[in-house]
């Protein structure tokens, strides 16, 4: 459905900009809300990248956890060691 | 119960017939209820696009407040406030429309977050999902136009009937840490603010160039609901074969094939329909790009789309196009959108290539 602007009578730039008045202030508002959908999208892009690089947090039983037994490394056995070599 | 409540298909069918309604009452509330009620056709107008913007640009920031806040039951909201709009009625058209917008526009980001976050990365949910909405406008538009056999009735008992099933088998989030969608949409060499454009300009050129179609076929009033069942049918395919062939093969190929079919269709219904349902494949593929560079944020993704949707639809409230130079402007249109869809996707998905390899290697 079109806005019957074809139909506009003389009236004078007045009564012209009262006429169009709602439809400009909708296209202003829509306006509004790329500009607002921009900046949600910066922001949510900005998080996306700090989650992405962000490390990850430290287990609160990693003290408990870490010894008794040295590291993944020092388990290994000298025959999976050659291997590993070879 | 239990088991229907948290079985993934099942959920896909309410959301998406709750689609086909919340559109259908929609669209019998603005040309049923608020056309009749208004008091000039400029009234008329205004109020139309009034509705266009409230339902769809304010469906980024909707989005945006349901991603923060997953235990927002959205959707439920959204039938919730149609209801109230569509209770309204004739009493007051004014807030029954700028109701049943706002519930519209709940709504819509209630059921593209699921159909983005549910899916393993697959299109074929999201299509499946927006598909049904084209036949609720449709099918809503010959119903509120019946004249002085239009009873508000039939769209409340369906919108309550939606809310029901909605409450009954769309369990509420419990989780409360970020969305993470797993979508391989979007070409990985371009940031997200291109993709973003890229799709934007793409959805909202293909946007207009769908409203200045030429169909003089469309005569009567069982015909004009063709072209919403044609989109549906396009929509919810598109899904499925970007899946299976690649979204920029499917995308860009459909795009450029629809375009004679559009163009010389004017007489010709089924020619039309061919390429209705060939324009509208891209739907799903253009949602899921947006939503690959946005993985914590599937509502802000929905919401984009129907932004860039609705600034496609306002120069037709201001512009009228006349068919001859329709032809060529459709032609173009359409080009441009496709080269935004060529720049945005990838040739083929990680994805994709993971499962060719493994072929191969089965092989």
């Amino acid at each position: 459905m079109n806005l019957p602007f074809i139909h506009l009578d003389a009236g004078g730039p007045v009564a012209i900009l009262l006429f169009l008045a709602v439809p400009i202030l909708l296209v202003l508002l829509v306006a509004g809300l790329i500009v607002l959908t921009i900046v949600l999208v910066r922001r949510a892009n900005k998080k996306n990248a700090a989650a992405q690089q962000a490390p990850l947090a430290p287990s609160p039983f990693a003290a408990a956890e870490s010894p008794p037994y040295p590291s993944a490394g020092a388990q290994t056995s000298p025959d999976d060691a050659r291997g590993n070599a070879q | 119960m239990q088991r229907l409540r948290n079985n993934n298909k099942v959920t896909l069918a309410v959301y998406t017939l709750s689609h086909f309604i919340v559109d259908f009452c929609c669209f019998c509330m603005l040309f049923g209820v608020f056309l009749p009620a208004a008091p000039s056709l400029l009234a008329a107008s205004e109020g139309f696009l009034l509705y266009n913007v409230l339902a769809f640009g304010l469906q980024p920031l909707v989005g945006s407040v349901a991603d923060a806040n997953r235990r927002i039951p959205i959707a439920a909201i959204g039938v919730s406030l149609l209801l109230a709009g569509l209770l309204l009625g004739g009493a007051a058209p004014y807030a029954a429309l700028i109701a049943c917008a706002l519930g519209n526009a709940c709504f819509h980001v209630g059921g593209g977050i699921d159909s983005l976050a549910n899916t393993n990365g697959k299109a074929a949910r999201s299509g499946v999902f927006v598909s049904s909405g084209a036949l609720g406008v449709s099918l809503g538009t010959l119903f509120g136009n019946l004249g002085a056999r239009f009873s508000l009735a039939l769209p409340i008992a369906l919108a309550a009937t939606a809310l029901l099933s909605l409450a009954l088998f769309v369990p509420t989030s419990k989780h409360s840490e970020p969305y993470r969608v797993n979508f391989d949409f979007a070409r990985a060499a371009r940031s997200a603010g291109e993709v973003v454009a890229l799709c934007a300009v793409s959805i909202a050129v293909r946007s207009f160039a769908g409203f200045i179609v030429p169909m003089s076929w469309k005569a009567t009033a069982g015909l004009a609901v063709l072209p919403g069942a044609a989109s549906a049918l396009g929509k919810a395919s598109g899904g499925v074969l970007a899946d299976k062939f690649g979204a920029r093969r499917v995308g860009v190929a459909s795009l450029l094939l629809s375009v004679p079919l559009l163009v010389f269709g004017q007489n010709a219904a089924l020619v039309s329909l061919l390429g209705l349902a060939l324009f509208n494949m891209t739907m799903p593929i253009t949602l899921c790009a947006v939503a690959s560079k946005l993985p914590r944020n599937p509502g802000l993704a929905f919401g984009i789309t129907t932004l860039a949707l609705l600034v496609g639809t306002v120069p037709v409230f201001f512009v009228t196009v006349g068919a001859s130079l329709a032809k060529w402007l459709i032609a173009a249109l359409v080009a441009l959108s496709a080269a935004c869809l060529f720049a945005a996707t990838p040739a083929r998905s990680s994805r994709q290539l993971e499962m060719d390899i493994k072929k191969e290697k089965s092989r």
